[in-house]
């Protein structure tokens, strides 16, 4: 009977995990998976479109939390070459579909909660502020701030709505096979 | 001029008293020399070519003078020690030498500390400021003008000069991005947009531009590091377009931030008055009179010796150049704002 060394079987071994990895990497977080990206389309009536996703990663999401309050959502923003999108932190909505309950996100911290937002510095003032408006071709991040408390488990879906369109536009999760 | 110098020399030769003045007129004739000289570097190295009276009236020149006075007082402190029995010094023993005359040597000493650190202040006092880096930032811009073509008309301000330049803040702004207090604030303020400028600035240089009306002003309002410029009357500087008058606020508002910056805008800059000669820093008397303003934009003989002492002959060159806005009419950028941008020049 043959003998092999302890080292050959440990690259053997490594081999046969990268060869069944499904999409050719080693996961090796406790989430085995991608961070799920829900992605929807914005349709602008005149043929333009805007593809509007936000890619959540399980742990940090359920985990992390903005002065124990809030869950900081990331949406881009992206319109098409013609038509931009003029926004209100005011009219708009942005809301999270999770357990069959409709959570509304917090868009202007400012007006909702003043005492964290002048905590914050001007530069993440800059960044966080929901924006007047989208230009054509240039994408842009979007904040959104949902309750921590009401947030509990990963969404199902998100739900946007424009108020300047009167249009609103499903986010669900897009599945990508290897 | 040179025979008058030699003449006066050959008299003074004659003299007694030429073995004590000597250094000093050597001194005098150096000083007149390094000025001729340094007037002719500048006129010969740069754009701007000012005259003798605003030379001798600048840095360059109290430079020179002060450079001049500190040797003539060092010679003073250096005049050769009164021997007592009339003997050759000891010059070689200088333990001997030390002995004899320590009051003396540390005297002199003592003067020709006093003499450099004097020669250093004014130096220091007589430099050209440092200019500081503008941030331009477009609050609310006109559909017509697009925050591009607005950035390719500041960087090409900014390939005109070597010291400083515009820094383009393209994030949109929205009063969002303030403290509660800060927009409730600017909400009541009279002049709402110079307000959101100042918060936005954190305290640095800082260049808003509006198509929103400012309040307390037609064109623009100034306030220490900051600065905003308003859209809103277009058709007080039409025929001229957007971004030729935008061009010439931006100068102007840039020069009036490093001024201000180093405590030197004239008192009366802006000040409301009925009677104007163009000045840069003059009120504009009737709105339609800006279009003159920008038309005819050149510094005053004032204005270069204020920019020249503040800032320096490279300074005052581009501004001058820049003022004109030649550079704006050429081929190049006119051609470019067109034909990349679609953005009209008027003139």
């Amino acid at each position: 009977m043959a003998r092999y060394s302890f080292p050959s079987i440990a690259l053997v071994f490594a081999g046969v995990l990268l060869a069944v990895a499904p999409d050719g990497r080693a996961e090796i977080s406790g989430s085995a998976g991608r961070a799920p990206n829900y992605v929807g389309m914005l349709d602008l009536g005149n043929g333009d479109r805007c593809e509007v996703s936000i890619q959540i990663e399980r742990v940090s999401f359920l985990l992390t939390s903005v002065a124990n309050k809030y869950r900081l959502v990331r949406m881009l923003v992206n319109c098409g070459k013609q038509t931009g999108l003029t926004l209100s932190s005011a009219a708009d909505r942005l809301e999270m579909t999770i357990e069959k309950r409709t959570v509304p996100a917090v868009l202007s911290l400012q007006k909702s909660d003043s005492a964290l937002w002048d905590s914050l510095d001007l530069n993440m003032r800059q960044t966080l502020a929901y924006p007047p408006a989208i230009k054509p071709n240039e994408p842009v991040y979007v904040f959104g701030f949902f309750p921590a408390d009401q947030v509990t488990a990963m969404p199902a879906s998100f739900t946007l709505t424009i108020a300047s369109l009167e249009r609103s536009v499903t986010l669900r999760v897009l599945v990508t096979r290897a | 001029m040179n025979k008058l110098l030699d003449l006066l020399l050959g008299y003074l030769k004659g003299r007694a008293y030429w073995a004590a003045i000597e250094p000093f007129v050597i001194v005098a004739v150096g000083w007149g020399s390094a000025q001729l000289l340094v007037y002719q570097w500048l006129t010969a190295s740069s754009s701007f070519k000012p005259s003798i009276e605003l030379f001798l009236q600048s840095y360059l020149s109290t430079r020179i003078t002060i450079v001049a006075l500190g040797i003539a007082a060092i010679i003073l402190a250096m005049r050769p020690f009164g021997r007592q029995d009339g003997a050759p010094g000891p010059v070689g023993r200088l333990a001997q030498y030390w002995q004899q005359n320590r009051t003396s040597v540390v005297r002199r000493a003592f003067a020709i500390i006093v003499i450099v650190a004097s020669v250093a202040v004014g130096f220091r006092v007589y430099s050209p400021n440092r200019v500081s880096h503008i941030t331009v930032r477009f609050m609310a811009l006109d559909g017509d003008v697009t925050a591009e073509a607005l950035a390719y008309l500041v960087y090409e301000l900014n390939r005109r000069q070597r010291h400083w330049y515009f820094n383009v803040d393209f994030r949109p702004f929205t009063p969002e991005m303030l403290t509660s207090a800060e927009a409730e604030g600017c909400a009541a303020n009279e002049r709402p947009q110079l307000c959101h400028a100042l918060a936005l600035s954190g305290g640095e240089p800082f260049i808003g531009i509006t198509s929103a009306p400012l309040g307390g002003a037609y064109f623009a309002e100034h306030r220490g590091a900051v600065s905003v410029i308003s859209t809103v009357d277009r058709d007080a500087y039409a025929p001229l377009s957007t971004y030729e008058y935008l061009a010439y606020c931006l100068i102007l508002q840039a020069i009036a931030i490093h001024l201000d910056s180093s405590g030197a805008l004239p008192a009366d800059a802006f000040a409301e008055d009925r009677v104007s000669h163009g000045g840069l820093f003059q009120f504009v008397p009737e709105k339609q009179a800006l279009k003159s303003a920008i038309l005819a934009a050149r510094l005053s003989p004032d204005e270069e010796a204020l920019l020249l002492n503040e800032f320096g002959s490279d300074y005052v060159a581009t501004c001058a150049s820049l003022l004109t806005m030649e550079w704006l009419y050429g081929g190049r950028v006119r051609g470019n704002l067109e034909r990349v941008f679609g953005a009209k020049i008027g003139r």
